[in-house]
C-alpha cells in the first residue's frame, strides 16, 4: 500500500512539472504583425557574406547590399549603393558614383575606401563570393570619397550582374576585429555589420536567427515594413506544415507536391508561383557506356514523356525546356529543335544502334537522395523506357558522393539529373561555364570532350568577352545549336518556383535570377 | 579499485586509436570532394584547389591522419568546413543540448521505469499483463513516428507544448555560461525560463522515454521477481516486516545490479544515436543534428570528432556502471 502511495505521489510530481510548461513564455511568433517568421531546413552556417555559399544568404541579403542590386521581380540590375556607373569603351573600367549618406550598422560611413577594402578582402580570402569575380576582377581604386573605379582584366558583359552579389561590409568592423590576419572572419561568423535595412538581433546556431530593423537605413522606413525577421531551423517538412497551418510561422521554404492542393484550397494560405530562369535536364554520359552513341541518346530523348513531366510534376505550370537555356533568357535561341515523345522513332533509333530483338539495354540514372522532383523525373523516364524494353535503374545517391562521381566520366552513371539553379544570370556566361564548358562543375555529359562538342569551349570563350549584345547572343545561339544537335541531355522543363506563406503576408515577389531570395524590405503583414 | 580504474582508462587509448583510424578510412574512401562542397557549387577550380590546400586535403592520407592525431593530443579537433568554426567550439555549443536531453530522459526513465517494474512485479497478474503489453507496444513504435504523433497531438491539436527548439526567444537566458539551460537558470537566477525550458523538453523526452520505458520496467520486474523468491525475503516477511519495506529496502536494492547495467546501456544508446532522430524532428540543436548535417556534407573533422566523443563516453559510462557494482553489492570487488 505504501509503495503504491509513493508511486502515485511520484507520478503526480512529474505531471505537475509537466503542467508548469503551460505557464511558459509565448514565443515571438507569427501572431505579431511586425514579425515575419520563416523556417528553413538547413541551419545557418556563417553570417559572413564573403564566405557563405549556402542558403544562409537569403537572410544576409536583407542586411547587406552591393553597388548594384536586382530590381525586385526582374532580372535587371539597378543602382543601390552606387547611384550610377559608366563603362569604358574597351569594357575594362567601371566607374561608380556612390550614394551619399549611407552608414554601416556601426555608424561608420560607406565610401570609396570601403569599396576598395571590401574587394581586397574578397580577393585575398578567395572564399565564397570570390567565385563571382574570379578571373575577371583586377583591382579597385578610390578616385575620390564618392567615386570608385573597378578595373577588369578582360571585357565581361556579366560582370555588372556579379556585383549585385558582392556585398559591402564595414571596414571599421574589419579593422577592429581582425585577428592574426583573418580579415575578421571569426567576428563576422556571428556578427552582421552592413548597410542593409536589417541587422542582427540574435543568433542561436542550429536553432533560430532573428533580424531587426536598422533604424539608420538610408532607404528609410516610410510605408509598411517588417520590424523583425525570425528564421527557425525546422528540418522536418511535416513539422513545417503543422507550424504553418497552426499560424505559428508565416512562410515555409519548401513545399511538397502532394501538399500543394491542400495549401491552395486553404484561404489562410497563399501559394505563389513564379517563373525562374532555371531549367531541369537529364544529362547523358557522352564519353562512356551505351549513351556514348548519339543514336541511344536521341532514342532516350524521344522516349521521355515531356507532357507528363509538365502536367503531373508541375501541375501544368512549367514549360518544356527548349535547349539548355531558359526561354526567358535574352540569349535563348527560339529556333532550336525541341524533342517530343515519339516511341516509334525511339524504337527505330535503338534498333539502328543495335538494341533490338534479343539485345537488351540497361542504364543507370543517378539522382540526389531525397530530392522528390529528381526521383519523380527518373520514374517518368523509367516508365517510358520500360515500354521500349529498356531497363532504367534510378539510384539515389548522397549529394557529396553524387557530385564527385558525376564529375568523373569513368565513375559517372549513364544519366544524371541536373538543375541549372546556380547560374540564372541574364548574361549566361556562368551558365555555360558551369554546365557545358570542359571542366565545369556540372558538365556531367562531357559533351565538350567529344568531336561533336569540341567547338564549344572556343565559342564560349569568345562570347564571354563580347560586350556587343547582338553578337554575344548570336555566339550563344551557335553554342545552343551545337548542344541540341549533339543531344547530350534531355531538356525537360523550364522551372517555376513555389513559395507558400500565410495570406496575411504581403509584398512578396520572386527573383527570377537569385537563388535564396526573399524581398523582406518590401514585405509586411496585414493581420485581420 | 584504483588499479582497476587506471587500467580501464588506459584501455581508452587503443580504443581511440582504433576508432579514429576506422572513421578516418571510412570517411576518406567515400567518393566525394569536401573541398568542392565547402567552396560552393559555383566555385572555380582555383578556389577549390586553394581550399583543398587550406584544409590539408592535398596531403597524403597518412599525413592527414597523423596531423589529426597530433591535433587530438593538443585539443585541436580541426575546423568544420560547414560551420567554418573550430570543431571543439561547435562541440561545446551543441553537446550540452544533447547531454541535457539525455540526462533528463534518464531521470524520467528511472523515476517511471523502476516503479513501474515494481508495480507489475507485485500487482495482480491481469493488471501486470495489461501494463506490460502497453509498455512493450510503446517501445515497439518507431521513434520518429512517435515524435511526429506527439507533435501533432500535443502541439498542433492541443497547443500544450511548443513544437520545436530548446527555448522561446523571449525566454532566452541572457547569459548561458554552460549552455546547459537548466544549470544556467540556476546560475543566472532566471527561474521564469525554467517553465519554458521544461515545456520545450516535454515532447522530446517523452519520445525517448516511451521508447525505452518497457525495457527498464521489464528488467526491474524480472530482477525483482527473482529476488522475491529467495529465502531471506521469506525470512523478512515471517519476522513481520511490512511488504513495502521487504520490497524497497531489501529485494529491490539487491536486484539493482542488472537494472543499473541496463540503464548504463540505455545511456550509451541515447548518446550514441537515439537522440539523433528526436533532435531532427524537434529541431533540438544538439550533437545529433550537428553530426547528421556533418555526415551529409562529408565534413570530415566533425564526423571523426563526434564518433570519438560517443565512443569515449560509452567506455566511461561502462566504467561507471562497473564501479557502481561495488556499492550495490559489497561482494563485488576488483
Amino acid at each position: 500500500m505504501r509503495v503504491k502511495k509513493k508511486f502515485i505521489l511520484i507520478i503526480c510530481v512529474i505531471l505537475a512539472l509537466g503542467c508548469v510548461g503551460l505557464a511558459s513564455y509565448a514565443a515571438k511568433d507569427a501572431s505579431d504583425a511586425g514579425t515575419l517568421v520563416n523556417v528553413c531546413r538547413e541551419p545557418q552556417t556563417t553570417l559572413d557574406p564573403h564566405v557563405n555559399v549556402d542558403g544562409t544568404l537569403e537572410y544576409l541579403r536583407p542586411c547587406y547590399e552591393g553597388l548594384v542590386a536586382y530590381r525586385v521581380g526582374t532580372s535587371q540590375v539597378e543602382p543601390c549603393l552606387a547611384t550610377s556607373w559608366e563603362v569604358s569603351v574597351d569594357g575594362l573600367v567601371y566607374t561608380f558614383t556612390l550614394r551619399n549618406g549611407v552608414h554601416f550598422d556601426d555608424g561608420s560611413l560607406f565610401d570609396a575606401a570601403a569599396v576598395v577594402k571590401n574587394f581586397q578582402r574578397i580577393v585575398t580570402m578567395n572564399l565564397g563570393a570570390a567565385y563571382l569575380i574570379s578571373g575577371v576582377f583586377d583591382r579597385a581604386e578610390a578616385v575620390n570619397p564618392q567615386t570608385v573605379g573597378i578595373y577588369v582584366k578582360k571585357p565581361s558583359p556579366g560582370f555588372i550582374y556579379s556585383l549585385a552579389e558582392i556585398y559591402m561590409i564595414s571596414p571599421k568592423a574589419i579593422a577592429e576585429n581582425e585577428k592574426n590576419g583573418d580579415w575578421a572572419t571569426a567576428w563576422f561568423h556571428d556578427h552582421i555589420d552592413g548597410t542593409g535595412p536589417y541587422t542582427l538581433e540574435y543568433w542561436q546556431p542550429a536553432s533560430e536567427l532573428s533580424l531587426k530593423q536598422f533604424d539608420g537605413y538610408w532607404g528609410g522606413w516610410e510605408g509598411k515594413h517588417l520590424q523583425y525577421i525570425v528564421v527557425k531551423n525546422v528540418a522536418e517538412l511535416a513539422t513545417q506544415r503543422m507550424l504553418l497551418q497552426a499560424g505559428q510561422i508565416d512562410m515555409i521554404d519548401e513545399a511538397q507536391t502532394e501538399d500543394l492542393p491542400g495549401y491552395r484550397a486553404d484561404p489562410k494560405i497563399k501559394v505563389y508561383d513564379g517563373q525562374l530562369l532555371t531549367g531541369w535536364y537529364i544529362t547523358m554520359n557522352c564519353l562512356r557506356g551505351p549513351t556514348a552513341d548519339i543514336r541511344v541518346r536521341q532514342a532516350i530523348a524521344y522516349a521521355f514523356d515531356y507532357a507528363a513531366a509538365v502536367q503531373q510534376l508541375r501541375q501544368g505550370k512549367a514549360a518544356q525546356l527548349q535547349g539548355p537555356l531558359n526561354m526567358t533568357n535574352a540569349a535563348h535561341d527560339n529556333s532550336l529543335f525541341q524533342y517530343h515523345q515519339d516511341l516509334d522513332k525511339a524504337r527505330q533509333l535503338l534498333a539502328n544502334a543495335g538494341y533490338s530483338g534479343g539485345v537488351k539495354l540497361e542504364l543507370t540514372m543517378a539522382v540526389v537522395q531525397n530530392l522528390t522532383f529528381e526521383i519523380e523525373c527518373g520514374e517518368v523516364l523509367q516508365a517510358a523506357l520500360a515500354s521500349l524494353g529498356v531497363k532504367l535503374n534510378v539510384v539515389q545517391i548522397a549529394w557529396a558522393t553524387f557530385l564527385n562521381m558525376s564529375q568523373d566520366p569513368a565513375k559517372a552513371n549513364d544519366l544524371a539529373m541536373v538543375s541549372t539553379l546556380y547560374a540564372n544570370d541574364p548574361v549566361p556566361d556562368k551558365h555555360f561555364d558551369l554546365y557545358w564548358r570542359t571542366g565545369g562543375t556540372y558538365n556531367w555529359s562531357f559533351f565538350s570532350s567529344i568531336e561533336a562538342g569540341k567547338a564549344l569551349d572556343a565559342i564560349l570563350d569568345q562570347a564571354k568577352v563580347t560586350m556587343d549584345n547582338d553578337l554575344r547572343n548570336s555566339l550563344y545561339g551557335t553554342a545552343q545549336q551545337i548542344i541540341v544537335a549533339g543531344c547530350p541531355a534531355i531538356f525537360i522543363l523550364s522551372d517555376y518556383n513555389i513559395r507558400v506563406m500565410r495570406s496575411v503576408v504581403k509584398g512578396f515577389q520572386f527573383s527570377p535570377t537569385l537563388v535564396f531570395y526573399t524581398p523582406f524590405y518590401n514585405m509586411y503583414k496585414e493581420l485581420p | 579499485m584504483a588499479q582497476f580504474i587506471i587500467k580501464r582508462i588506459l584501455f581508452l587509448f587503443p580504443i581511440i586509436l582504433g576508432v579514429t583510424f576506422i572513421t578516418f578510412i571510412i570517411t576518406h574512401v567515400i567518393p566525394a570532394d569536401p573541398a568542392q562542397l565547402a567552396a560552393g557549387l559555383r566555385a572555380g577550380p582555383e578556389q577549390v584547389e586553394q581550399l583543398r590546400k587550406n584544409m590539408g586535403l592535398d596531403k597524403p592520407l597518412y599525413t592527414q591522419y597523423v596531423r589529426y592525431l597530433k591535433g587530438l593530443a593538443t585539443g585541436d579537433f580541426g575546423t568544420s568546413m560547414r560551420t567554418r568554426q573550430p570543431v571543439l567550439q561547435d562541440i561545446l555549443l551543441y553537446f550540452p543540448a544533447t547531454a541535457e536531453l539525455t540526462l533528463v530522459t534518464m531521470i524520467i526513465l528511472v523515476l517511471l521505469g523502476i516503479p513501474l517494474g515494481v508495480f507489475t512485479a507485485t500487482t495482480r497478474r491481469s493488471v501486470d499483463v495489461v501494463v506490460r503489453a502497453l509498455s512493450v507496444g510503446a517501445s515497439a513504435l518507431p521513434g520518429f513516428w512517435v515524435a511526429l504523433v506527439l507533435q501533432f497531438v500535443f502541439f498542433y491539436k492541443l497547443r500544450l507544448f511548443p513544437a520545436l527548439g530548446r527555448i522561446s526567444s523571449e525566454a532566452l537566458i541572457s547569459s548561458h555560461p554552460t549552455h546547459f539551460y537548466l544549470l544556467d537558470i540556476i546560475l543566472t537566477g532566471n527561474y521564469r525560463a525554467l517553465a519554458d525550458v521544461l515545456a520545450h523538453m516535454a515532447m522530446p523526452v517523452a519520445t525517448l522515454v516511451l521508447g525505452r520505458l518497457s525495457i527498464v520496467a521489464r528488467m526491474t520486474r524480472a530482477s525483482l521477481l527473482q529476488e522475491l523468491q529467495l529465502d531471506y525475503v521469506r525470512t523478512a516477511r515471517s519476522k513481520g516486516m511490512s511488504e513495502a519495506r521487504v520490497i524497497v529496502k531489501h529485494a529491490l536494492r539487491n536486484s539493482l545490479v542488472p537494472i543499473v547495467t541496463e540503464l548504463g546501456l540505455h545511456l550509451g544508446w541515447l548518446l550514441g544515436g537515439a537522440v539523433f532522430v528526436v533532435e531532427l524532428v524537434f529541431s533540438w540543436p544538439g550533437l545529433g543534428l550537428y553530426a547528421i548535417k556533418s555526415i551529409l556534407a562529408l565534413d570530415y573533422m566533425p564526423i571523426m570528432t563526434t564518433t570519438l566523443i560517443m565512443t569515449v563516453l560509452f567506455v566511461l559510462i561502462n566504467l561507471l556502471v562497473d564501479i557502481s557494482y561495488t556499492f550495490l553489492n559489497p561482494k563485488i570487488r576488483y
